[in-house]
């Protein structure tokens, strides 16, 4: 009996050896992520790796570093159809419809049912899990958000009689102050600018046209709304701001933007969120920040990317990524990133974390930002964005340079758009 | 007579001395404002007026910079596959430049255009079918990810072909006579005439090599076999915000100062290589 006895034990732990080394196989998850912002973020996301995988011993995660959105996408779109995709990559958010159309990502509403369900997804702001709400299903989680944001220079404001504590509200009040901070030399020269945003991009283009009422293209993404009154008056004003009355300093994106508005070339200007640190690390003078001004309504469009599962990896990949997506999702990582990198905390109950509110009372500027959000609508996404943004951003540019009228320019930029999008009317 | 002469000189040496040195303090100015940069703290960056010597000298930069990313790691990776590459070019390189110069074989001509044809091949168009193989292959996030699509050098052979055919029939025959021919006449004979133009070749393949981003990080991934310019890349690709000015130009020094320095001590070797690679004989 007492043979058998030992027999059954040993048998027993070997078993236990033998199968306990599966359950303690790790599983591999691999993550592509862009920085496109600057600051040590490559850093910052080894060390949530690091956390992660100690804190998930069955799980590791690998997070590759690759390049900046456009080049992500590029490195994850190669990746798939070779064969090999990422498990996760955090891609701009206008990515999504141009994923699911090559059959690349996975929706996710199964995993937030088991995770957290309607209370999940209610802690994010509604702008943007819409932004990835594609057919009646959840493609993707928020990860980084910006939006655009309106800087103001409060020295050169007090030198120019007005007060620095007020910045313009809306689209009369913004050509007013643009003409009284613009500096000119005898010769009509212009010293330093009042304005600046950058004047063919997509982007603010959607800013503008949100502020005056419009929109730029359908939720469904097939349909753009370029040929519209409030886009045409939106690239109405911009002529007249960059063109006519030279008051708004010409042709800048937004990292030089940045560097201008530092180095007192423009009073205000339209930036991204993502500059407030740069800005404030950089600055010599007192700045501030608002709201964009309004022509009929208050309204940010966002920016950023969200985190997208991967398709043709296997179920136990898949589950191993969800439960990396969730993690990366939660209030105090979310809190941690938005301070790391200037980006805005995805999850409302991030503003309850010690950090952040330590953060924001250093920085009310964040808080702006943050307020903001509730007047934020989706980034204009359509398929082929990227052909179609580039037939729009050539037409703005044109436009601004007074080689064509606003309304012909738009007219244009719809007919082209249309003929890309011709094959996915019926999506 | 004599006086008119030197003085002729002296005003030729005038022009032509500050000919030079005006286009070379352009190309020296961005240097300058880099060397500026990195040492100057954020505030100092844009002023009005232009400031050239920081009020105070910020060398952390350096040290930030450096831990950003692992530079000690990507330089290695890098010498490793660009001076790795160049050994198997010229390998390659002078091999098939003989075939093509020396020998006769049939579709020989067809097979120099398809090799021509290489040349006219962007790297985007090429992207997806050599990921598609390098990742067949199971060779993904390795120093041959990086390097193998290029160890046949259409440019090189192309050079390299051109010198062998400036090479005179007589001294090949007189090494035949010798009992020198084929692989021993290409080692003791064609290659050492035609140093100046694998001299030129290595300093091209080298820098395009060493400052090549898009395609290593398509087959990298971690640090194994990554290079520099990819670290670079962290520094440089701010266009949401505004970029680590100071910080990227400290990044950036620390990256191209061996490539200067390399230049400064070939540079002689290397102009005189260019003017006498155009001469026969």
């Amino acid at each position: 009996m007492k043979n058998k006895m030992r027999f059954l034990v040993i048998f027993g732990l070997i078993n236990l050896l033998l199968f306990s080394g599966a359950a303690f196989a790790k599983v591999d998850v691999k993550i592509y992520y862009p920085v496109q912002v600057a600051g040590p973020l490559t850093r910052v996301i080894d060390t949530f790796v690091k956390e992660f995988n100690e804190s998930h011993p069955n799980i590791r995660v690998t997070a590759v570093y690759a390049g900046n959105y456009n080049q992500t996408m590029q490195k994850a779109q190669t990746a798939f159809m070779s064969g090999n995709p990422p498990d996760i990559a955090i891609l701009r958010t206008t990515s999504v419809l141009m994923l699911m159309d090559m059959g690349a990502i996975v929706p996710l509403d199964e995993f937030i049912r088991q995770n957290g369900g309607k209370q999940y997804l209610e802690d994010f702001y509604p702008a943007f899990i819409d932004s990835v709400k594609k057919k009646g299903k959840i493609w993707g989680i928020p990860y980084q958000i910006s939006t655009p944001l309106f800087y103001y220079n409060k020295q050169m404001f007090r030198e120019a009689g007005l007060d620095p504590n007020s910045p313009p509200e809306n689209w009369d009040q913004l050509v007013t102050f643009a003409k009284k901070l613009t500096k000119k030399d005898s010769s009509g020269n212009v010293i330093h600018y009042g304005l600046g945003f950058p004047d063919s991009n997509q982007w603010m283009l959607q800013s503008w046209t949100l502020t005056n009422g419009g929109n730029l293209a359908s939720k469904d993404g097939t349909k753009v709304y370029f040929d519209t009154k409030e886009v045409a008056e939106s690239l109405r004003m911009w002529v007249k701001l960059v063109n006519e009355m030279q008051v708004s300093i010409r042709h800048r994106m937004y990292g030089k933007l940045a560097s201008d508005f530092i180095a007192g070339q423009v009073a205000m200007m339209y930036n991204s969120t993502g500059s407030l640190s740069f800005v404030r690390k950089s600055a010599t003078f007192d700045f501030g920040v608002a709201f964009l001004p309004k022509n009929k309504r208050y309204a940010v469009p966002l920016g950023g990317a969200h985190m997208f599962m991967f398709n043709k990896t296997s179920k136990e990949r898949q589950k191993a990524s969800w439960e990396f997506i969730h993690w990366m999702s939660s209030p105090k990582i979310s809190a941690r990133w938005s301070i790391a990198s200037g980006y805005i905390a995805t999850r409302k109950s991030a503003l309850e974390v010690a950090e952040m509110k330590e953060y924001t009372t250093k920085f009310p500027e964040a808080l702006v930002a943050l307020k903001q959000l509730e007047f934020s609508y989706p980034w204009w996404t359509v398929y082929e964005w990227g052909k179609v943004t580039k037939a729009l951003q050539t037409q703005l540019a044109d436009a601004v340079d007074g080689k064509i009228s606003p309304e012909e320019a738009m007219a244009i930029a719809q007919k082209e758009a249309d003929k890309i999008l011709a094959p996915y009317k019926n999506k | 007579m004599l006086r008119r002469r030197s003085v002729k000189k002296r005003i030729a040496a005038i022009y032509s001395h500050g000919g030079l040195l005006l286009v070379s303090s352009i190309m020296l100015v961005p240097l300058g404002w880099m060397i500026s940069t990195s040492l100057k703290s954020r505030a100092e960056v844009f002023l009005r007026v232009p400031k050239w010597i920081p009020s105070h000298f910020v060398w952390t930069n350096f040290v930030e910079a450096w831990n950003y990313i692992p530079f000690g790691r990507y330089y290695l990776n890098t010498i490793i596959i660009t001076f790795g590459l160049l050994f198997v070019q010229l390998i390659t390189v002078s091999l098939a430049a003989f075939a093509f110069a020396r020998l006769d074989f049939k579709g020989k001509t067809v097979l120099f255009l398809l090799f021509l044809m290489q040349m006219m091949l962007t790297a985007q168009s090429t992207v997806v079918p050599n990921y598609l193989t390098i990742s067949k292959l199971g060779l993904l996030d390795t120093y041959l990810a990086v390097a193998a699509p290029y160890f046949a050098s259409a440019l090189g052979i192309f050079l390299l072909r051109q010198t062998f055919l400036s090479i005179p029939k007589e001294i090949e025959q007189a090494a035949r006579l010798d009992g020198c021919s084929g692989l021993r006449f290409l080692w003791h004979f064609a290659l050492p005439l035609s140093k100046p133009t694998i001299l030129a070749f290595s300093i091209i393949s080298i820098s395009y090599h060493w400052n090549e981003f898009f395609w290593p990080l398509m087959v990298t991934d971690t640090h194994r076999a990554r290079t520099l310019t990819i670290g670079l890349g962290i520094f440089a690709q701010s266009s949401e915000g505004g970029a680590e000015w100071t910080l990227l130009m400290s990044a950036t020094l620390i990256v191209i100062a061996p490539i200067i320095v390399l230049f400064l001590i070939f540079q002689k070797r290397f102009i005189s290589s260019f003017m006498q690679s155009g001469l026969k004989g």
